[in-house]
C-alpha cells in the first residue's frame, strides 16, 4: 500500500469522515468532520464518494511527504498551500508525485482545512467509521497525527481536474460577523419571548474553551426558570443553555444525551460554519422557520449537484504538466481526443 | 400510551415526547417505539436515540420528510405490533465481586445507611434494574430501581479515575462505569465484564430497555470470568423475557 509521511504533524490533525451517528443510542458520540461541506467538496475534487475519510487540520496544518502519486484537494479555511515550495491553489484538484512535499503550515483564514486523497485514507473502521474521537481512543489510528507518522492512502481512479472558483457560494468566505440561522430547539417553550428575542439581538463571541464537542459563546446570558428537565437526545448544532445562562452550540463530538434545555438548533445548511469558527470570532443568530430551512437546504443541494455535474463533465486527463511562474505552480492537462 | 408531542426539529430531526417523568411504563413505550422504527426500515433514518421519556430521530431530508415520518410514527403508536421482538426484552445477569479493594466505598454505604455490608449487598443484588437509556459515556447504563434503603449521596470530592467495571451508587441511582473515567459515585463492587469494547461486533454489553440482575461472585469466580473475558471466550448471560406484566 502507498503511504504519506508527516514531516510535521500540524497543531491538531485528525482523520475524519461522516462519523458514527447511528451508534448514539449506545452512548457513543456521533463524531465526524466539523465542516462536512468542506469534506464533501474535497472528496468531490478527487473523485471520491462524498464521505470518504479526509484529514482535518486545525489552525496550522502538517507538512506531508508523498511516497506515491495521488490526486489531492485542499478545502475549508484558506491556507497558503505549497507543493515543493511552490504555491498551489485551494479548492482545486492537484496531482502530486512520489517525493513531493506538501506544506499546509500557514493558514490565511478559517479554523479548519481539509485534505482529501484519491481513494481515501486506508485505515480500518472502528465502530463503523474512521473518524478520530480525541477524548477516548477507540482504535489504533484514533489520535492526533504525530511527527513521522505514516498513513496509507488509496489509488488514483480517474484523473479529472477541476476547480471550485472563488465566486462559488459553497466556498469558505471569512465574514466579519458570521450570520447563523436557527430554528426552534427541543425546549424552545421553556424560554420567554424576551429570551427568544435576546439571543438574536447582539452578536456572540466564540470562547477559547470551544472544541469539537461544543462551541461556548460569550455574550448575553439567556435565562430560563430553573426548570429541571429529564435528559434527552442532543441534535447536532443545537444550542443548549447552561445553568449560568451561557449558550453552547453542540458539535460533532457532543455527548448523545444531556439535561440542559436546548432553545434553538442551527439549520442544517449552516452547520458547516461550526468547523470554521475560531476563538474570538463573532456570530449573529437569526430566527427562521422550518420551511425556510428546507428552502435554503434545497438551494444548497442544487449548487452541490451543479458542481458534481460539472466535475463529471470534465474529460479524463491522460497527461499533466507542471508549470512554474512566480513561485506558483500551475497544471495543464491533456485529454484523449 | 399517549405521546405528549411529536415535533419536527429543523428538517432533519423529529422529537417524540411522552409525559416527562421517569417511569418504567413510559420508558417501555419509548423503547418499543424505537425498536419499531428501527425494524420498519423507514427511508433515510440516520439515528434513533431513546432516552427516559422521549425519542430523538435523525433523518436525511433528501430521502424523507417530517410529515411522512410523523405519519408513520402515529401509525406505529396506534397499531402496535404483537411481534415477539417488540414485546420481549433482554435480561442480563452481571457478576459482581462486592467490597474489599474492588468496592472501596461499601463500608461507607453501609455506615451511612445504618446497615451491615452484607445487608447492602443483599439489597443491591435482590433487585431487577431497568436500563432506561445509555449515555454519559459509551455503554453507560442509566438504571432505575435502586432500593431507597441503600441510596447514598455522591462523594463530595469525585475521584479523578474510576476503573471501568466499577459498580456504584450515586444518590438514588446505581450504575456500572463503562469506561475508566472521573466519577463521584460510591464504589461498592466490580464486575469483570466489559460494558464497552469498541472492537466487538456488539460494542456495548447493554441496550436501552434491558433488565439487569447483579449476582455475587467470590474472588475465584471473578478471576475465572476475568480470564474468559480477556481470552474472548466469555458468553454474556442474556435471556429474552416478556415485558408484559
Amino acid at each position: 500500500m502507498s503511504n504519506i509521511t508527516f514531516l510535521t504533524p500540524g497543531l491538531l490533525t485528525t482523520i475524519q469522515d461522516r462519523g458514527r451517528a447511528s451508534l448514539q443510542q449506545l452512548g457513543i458520540p456521533a463524531c465526524g468532520a466539523m465542516d462536512t461541506l468542506a469534506m464533501e467538496l474535497a472528496n468531490l475534487l478527487v473523485g471520491n464518494f462524498n464521505d470518504e475519510a479526509v484529514l482535518e487540520c486545525t489552525f496550522s496544518g502538517p507538512k506531508i511527504k508523498f511516497d506515491t502519486s495521488s490526486l489531492i484537494a485542499i478545502t475549508g479555511g484558506e491556507v497558503f498551500a505549497k507543493l515543493n515550495g511552490y504555491e498551489i491553489d485551494n479548492y482545486t484538484t492537484i496531482e502530486v508525485k512520489k517525493g513531493d512535499i506538501l506544506d499546509l503550515t500557514r493558514f490565511k483564514s478559517g479554523m479548519r482545512v481539509y485534505i482529501a486523497f484519491s481513494g481515501g485514507i486506508k485505515v480500518p473502521n472502528v465502530l463503523g467509521s474512521k473518524a478520530t474521537y480525541l477524548p477516548m481512543q477507540f482504535g489504533e489510528f484514533d489520535k492526533k497525527i504525530s511527527i513521522n507518522q505514516t498513513l496509507p492512502i488509496g489509488e488514483i481512479k480517474e484523473r479529472r481536474f477541476f476547480k471550485i472558483t472563488k465566486d462559488n457560494p459553497l466556498r469558505f468566505r471569512k465574514n466579519e460577523t458570521q450570520s447563523i440561522r436557527i430554528v426552534q430547539g427541543p425546549q424552545y417553550s421553556y424560554f420567554d419571548k424576551e429570551e427568544i428575542n435576546k439571543i438574536v439581538k447582539d452578536p456572540y463571541k466564540i470562547s477559547d474553551k470551544s472544541d469539537r464537542m461544543g462551541l461556548r459563546l460569550i455574550g448575553k446570558e439567556i435565562v430560563t426558570e430553573s426548570k429541571d428537565m429529564i435528559s434527552d437526545g442532543i441534535p447536532l448544532g443545537s444550542i443548549q443553555i447552561t445553568r449560568g445562562g451561557q449558550p453552547i452550540i453542540m458539535a460533532a463530538d457532543r455527548q448523545p444525551t444531556g439535561g440542559y434545555p436546548k432553545i434553538a438548533k442551527i439549520i442544517l445548511s449552516d452547520i458547516h460554519h461550526l468547523g470554521q469558527l475560531a476563538p474570538s470570532d463573532k456570530i449573529k443568530f437569526k430566527w427562521v422557520d422550518i420551511d425556510q430551512s428546507k428552502e435554503i437546504f434545497l438551494d444548497y443541494k442544487k449548487e452541490l449537484e451543479k458542481l458534481k455535474n460539472n466535475y463529471r463533465k470534465r474529460e479524463i486527463a491522460t497527461d499533466v504538466f507542471r508549470m512554474y511562474i512566480d513561485n506558483k505552480m500551475y497544471q495543464t492537462t491533456l485529454a484523449e481526443m | 400510551m399517549q405521546t405528549k408531542r411529536i415535533a419536527p426539529i429543523d428538517i432533519n430531526y423529529i422529537l417524540v415526547e411522552y409525559e416527562q417523568i421517569i417511569s418504567k411504563e413510559i420508558n417501555l413505550e419509548v423503547v418499543k417505539l424505537a425498536k419499531r422504527i428501527e425494524s420498519s426500515k423507514l427511508d433515510g433514518i440516520i439515528s434513533i436515540v431513546p432516552t427516559y421519556s422521549s425519542l430523538l430521530i435523525e433523518y436525511d431530508p433528501l430521502l424523507n420528510d417530517h410529515l411522512a415520518i410523523i405519519k408513520n410514527i402515529k401509525e406505529f403508536i396506534r397499531n402496535p405490533l404483537v411481534d415477539e421482538e417488540v414485546v420481549k426484552n433482554r435480561l442480563v445477569r452481571i457478576p459482581v465481586f462486592y467490597g474489599k479493594e474492588k468496592g472501596p466505598d461499601l463500608a461507607d454505604v453501609a455506615r451511612i445507611n445504618e446497615l451491615s455490608e452484607k445487608e447492602v449487598i443483599s439489597i443491591h443484588k435482590n433487585q431487577t434494574y431497568r436500563v432506561y437509556m445509555l449515555g454519559f459515556n459509551p455503554g453507560f447504563p442509566y438504571m432505575g430501581g435502586l432500593d431507597k434503603r441503600i441510596a447514598t449521596p455522591r462523594l463530595n470530592e469525585p475521584r479523578t479515575k474510576v476503573p471501568a467495571g466499577s459498580v456504584a451508587i450515586g444518590g438514588e441511582q446505581t450504575g456500572v462505569y463503562s469506561i475508566t473515567s472521573p466519577g463521584g459515585w460510591r464504589l461498592i463492587g466490580h464486575t469483570p465484564l466489559e460494558l464497552f469494547n469498541p472492537k466487538a461486533a456488539d460494542p456495548t454489553l447493554l441496550r436501552a430497555g434491558d433488565d439487569i440482575i447483579f449476582y455475587q461472585v467470590d474472588i475465584n469466580e471473578y478471576s475465572q470470568i476475568e480470564r474468559e473475558v480477556m481470552n474472548g471466550t466469555y458468553k454474556p448471560e442474556i435471556e429474552w423475557v416478556s415485558t408484559d406484566e
